[in-house]
């Protein structure tokens, strides 16, 4: 089980932040544009980002460190997520990291989307699960080690948050987040 | 020496007698302050200068609460400082250590012993403080912004109303990548006590 990408998103599906965590990104810098096709990513993100002007819609859709095809899974995450929160069919219940905590909200491919809210942030990661376990108690573990790394990932946002430079709607470009989320990734992924 | 460890001393003492407040709320306010100048003077220069001149205003206001609270701390006007060394420990030792809680060191001190540098290990400040990268659609560089220029405002006022008319500048900080804060405060000249022009002797 290992952890592929992770995405930040606010309340109006506005994203603040999205990773990749797969080898080759290691392999890259940090903020570079990876290979795209021939539909550009600003054309393919449109409407998600509602913003009129051409230039400011390319800079942003094309600043995020993770391939298309995780951007396109994580998005479809997230829709399924809104979907869910909005018919009502998850409640929080439960204290601490077990409140937020979602659960798998997708299935697609080798990868499972699964989501933790909060009150202004939902966080959606991308798990790639090699072996596939009916075993209730390795399922439980599993569950709780990522709600672990949510709950790590959910304390760096807030210490971000605190920096007075750091606005709560906007993207986050903090060296000290990405870091941070590198580093829990990294460990998570047993590397 | 004798003096340091005294100003050591009194300065955990009156530290002990403040009233203390919330030092994330302490850093929040700071810091709001900060972006919000940021905001709307836009040139990091301009900035630094109205942080100057708010420490100043502090200053101004801090050092006879400081006077008065030291004199009971057995540092009064009995005991004066009789060199700029001794000036320099008391703001350090004292000064810092009674409202910030923090222990600053001095040194550096120049031959004429006219300047000398505080060192600050940790800054409550800049507490979760991150100073955003150079903004690539061609905003200000906020790299030239001193955040902690408060405090040279704070001892160039505070010196002021004991008659030491000084310089600071922040030369090292933490938040560029420094492994300390280092303020550099030089003795420009020492005022003598005087009413002013305006008064005039019948």
């Amino acid at each position: 089980m290992s952890l592929s990408a992770l995405a930040i998103v606010g309340r109006h599906r506005t994203p603040f932040y999205m990773r990749d965590f797969t080898i080759d990104a290691d392999n890259l810098s940090s903020f570079g544009i990876y290979g795209q096709g021939g539909l550009s990513e600003a054309e393919f993100f449109g409407d998600h980002f509602g913003i009129a002007d051409d230039e400011a819609l390319e800079k942003t859709s094309s600043a995020w460190p993770c391939n298309l095809h995780h951007q396109f899974l994580l998005q479809a995450a997230c829709d399924q997520l809104e979907e869910a929160l909005r018919e009502g069919r998850w409640r929080p219940n439960g204290s601490g990291a077990d409140a937020c905590w979602v659960g798998s909200v997708m299935t697609s491919d080798n990868y499972k989307a699964f989501a933790y809210v909060t009150t202004n942030v939902r966080y959606i990661s991308l798990i790639e699960d090699e072996i596939a376990s009916d075993n209730p108690q390795v399922l439980k573990s599993h569950d709780n080690d990522l709600k672990n790394l949510f709950a790590n990932i959910h304390r760096l946002y807030t210490d971000h948050l605190l920096n007075p430079f750091a606005s709560p709607n906007s993207k986050i470009t903090s060296k000290r987040f990405d870091l941070g989320v590198i580093h829990l990734a990294d460990k998570f992924n047993g590397r | 020496m004798s003096s340091k460890s005294q100003a050591a001393q009194a300065g955990q003492a009156l530290w002990a007698k403040m009233p203390k407040a919330n030092a994330e709320l302490f850093a929040l306010t700071y810091g709001s302050l900060v972006t919000e100048l940021v905001r709307d003077y836009e040139d990091p220069i301009e900035v630094n200068a109205q942080l100057d001149r708010i420490g100043y205003s502090i200053g101004v206001r801090c050092v006879d609460e400081f006077l008065s609270k030291a004199d009971v701390a057995g540092m009064g006007l009995t005991t004066q400082c009789q060199n700029l060394r001794d000036t320099a420990e008391v703001v350090a030792k004292m000064g810092f250590k009674m409202f910030l809680g923090i222990q600053a060191e001095v040194g550096a001190f120049s031959q004429d012993q006219r300047c000398f540098s505080i060192y600050l290990q940790d800054n409550p400040l800049s507490t979760f403080v991150e100073l955003p990268e150079d903004d690539p659609s061609g905003g200000e560089d906020l790299r030239r912004l001193k955040y902690s220029n408060l405090y040279c405002g704070v001892i160039r006022g505070a010196l002021e109303q004991v008659n030491l008319k000084v310089d600071c500048n922040i030369v090292r900080d933490t938040l560029k990548g420094d492994e300390l804060n280092e303020i550099r405060v030089e003795l420009k000249e020492v005022l003598a006590d005087g009413a002013g022009d305006d008064y005039k002797e019948e």
